[in-house]
């Protein structure tokens, strides 16, 4: 059983990351062309005027939402925007949560202390009155709106990350490692990257979930994605509008985020009994 | 015998912090002056707190001292620079006390005792597994442990294994910091005995650093007694116990329970 969901995590994952990849291919990012080199019929952004709040049926297979726009297409995009957004985001605090964690757990002293209050700080800051505040300078720039979201995504691994060099910068292995002299990559290398690995690698995993539910709920908000734009959340915020004449619009992202995030949380839960060895 | 290693007027201080302004500094060690001959067991001696540990660290060049010096085959060791250092790095090596944190525990016994020819970049792949074979039986340990995790050896076999890790580059002096304090007493002969052969056999300098006067007396050629970072009795061992010079050795061989058969 367990292995049967792991195998459908890992496969699930992949076919998105794969859809994310190819999204251009698969439904093209051109309004008006309608037969580009595409395999899809329909682009995300393009009107079919003769069918509006139409159910699925062959012409579009997951059917058209309110001004006929191809939902199989917008989905597809969707899935792709969400998981550009995530991987900056995730990738930029991870970056930034090792770096500073790091850097305050090892120097220690006044360094920790000034970091530590800036943690704090940050903390306090709500993320959504910022994104608010931003969002005029973040306009419809995808990039942007995920290095912010990671900007705000960073606290959690510092944490982690200053907690496990503190722990581990009194041991003895590393005195005798450098008594003998080591320098700063092999002690990297061989004491702290060995340590770090497992609990980074699965809260990188749960953070990059979190983030596509973060991305989501603002998408949901309107502080998100902007439309015509497609993202999983915004997906489901305008498909509720019409849930009940038209449920085929929020059903196929809610399945693919509910989804993903399982298959998310089985990978990172694998992979942290994999790499921790107590 | 030339002194291999001498140190000279050593001080150490750290500041105490008690409360926002208030500063006090403890002499760790306070003006400690001693010379370690090649090829001796040399013993640092005196109670918690009295400073052994902070000359340990002293010579192995994790502290810089205040004041003072330690002189290695007639150079200072705290102005040396890089290749002279990695040398003396190789020459002088660590036994720790704790068994149980000397190790990481994410490593298998092999690469454990492979690390020091990993920094020192010495020899091949091949030759440094040959090295660490040797290493084991030297501290008669079997070679199906290599592939172990520390934490599923028990605490006489994890100080082998640290003595293993110290030999394997071949040093002159091995500082040995409270080896066996943490061990049984049966297995505390065993690791002691070991030291005696390794010294007999390599020939390898020994500062040996002990609480138990007693282990001590056994063992070592010399000895230097320390009390609240000062150095208050020193000389041979046998002189020394016999009639030491202060009185704080006084207290400390009185306060041994007499053996009763």
């Amino acid at each position: 059983m367990k292995k049967i969901s792991n195998c459908f995590a890992v496969f699930f994952i992949l076919l998105m990351l794969f859809i994310s990849l190819f999204s251009d291919v698969i439904v093209g990012k051109d309004v008006f062309l309608k037969r580009s080199k595409k395999i899809y019929m329909y682009s995300p952004y393009q009107i079919d005027r003769d069918a509006f709040l139409k159910p699925p049926s062959k012409k579009h297979i997951l059917g058209t939402d309110s001004v006929g726009r191809d939902i199989f297409a917008r989905l597809v995009k969707g899935i792709s925007n969400s998981f550009l957004i995530s991987f900056v985001a995730t990738l930029i605090s991870l970056i930034i949560g090792m770096f500073a964690g790091g850097i305050a757990g090892y120097l220690g002293g006044v360094i920790d202390f000034v970091f530590s209050r800036f943690f704090e700080l940050f903390y306090s800051i709500p993320l959504l009155f910022m994104l608010i505040l931003l969002s005029p300078l973040i306009g419809d720039n995808l990039f942007l709106f995920g290095i912010v979201l990671g900007f705000f995504g960073w606290l959690f691994v510092a944490r982690l990350v200053r907690g496990e060099v503190i722990k581990l910068k009194g041991m003895p292995f590393l005195e005798f490692a450098r008594a003998n002299g080591a320098g700063f990559i092999h002690v990297f290398k061989r004491h702290f990257f060995p340590h770090l690995l497992p609990p980074v690698l699965p809260i990188t995993i749960f953070g990059f979930s979190g983030m596509l539910v973060a991305e989501s709920s603002l998408s949901f908000l309107g502080l998100g994605v902007k439309p015509p734009e497609p993202s999983l959340g915004s997906l489901i915020s305008q498909g509720l509008n019409y849930h009940d004449v038209a449920p085929w619009i929020y059903i196929p992202p809610s399945i693919v985020l509910f989804l993903t995030v399982l298959s998310l949380d089985i990978i990172g839960e694998y992979l942290k009994k994999r790499y921790s060895r107590f | 015998m030339p002194p291999v290693l001498e140190v000279k007027n050593l001080v150490k201080t750290f500041t105490l912090k008690r409360g926002l302004f208030k500063r006090k500094k403890l002499f760790a060690v306070n003006d400690v002056s001693f010379s370690v001959n090649e090829g001796e067991f040399f013993s640092i001696v005196g109670e918690s707190g009295s400073g052994k540990t902070t000359i340990a660290r002293l010579i192995l060049r994790l502290l810089r001292p205040d004041r003072g010096e330690i002189l290695f085959k007639g150079k200072d060791i705290f102005t040396m620079k890089r290749e002279e250092l990695k040398q003396y790095r190789k020459r002088v090596q660590i036994v720790f006390q704790n068994p149980f944190t000397s190790f990481n525990p994410l490593m298998k016994v092999k690469n454990i005792i492979m690390e020091p020819l990993e920094i020192h970049s010495i020899g091949t792949r091949k030759e440094r597994e040959e090295k660490v074979k040797q290493a084991m039986e030297l501290v008669n340990l079997p070679l199906s442990f290599l592939d172990r995790f520390p934490d599923q050896l028990s605490g006489g076999q994890r100080q082998r294994i640290g003595i293993a890790r110290s030999i394997v580059v071949n040093p002159d002096i091995i500082v040995a910091d409270e080896p066996v304090s943490s061990l049984d007493v049966s297995i505390q002969a065993q690791i002691v005995n070991l030291f005696l052969r390794l010294h007999k056999d390599l020939g390898i300098t020994f500062i040996f650093i002990a609480h138990d006067i007693n282990l001590v007396r056994h063992l070592s050629d010399r000895v230097v007694v320390m009390y609240k970072g000062r150095v208050v009795d020193y000389g041979e061992t046998g002189k020394v116990f016999e009639n030491p010079e202060s009185e704080f050795t006084m207290k400390l061989i009185k306060s041994l329970p007499p053996i009763e058969f």
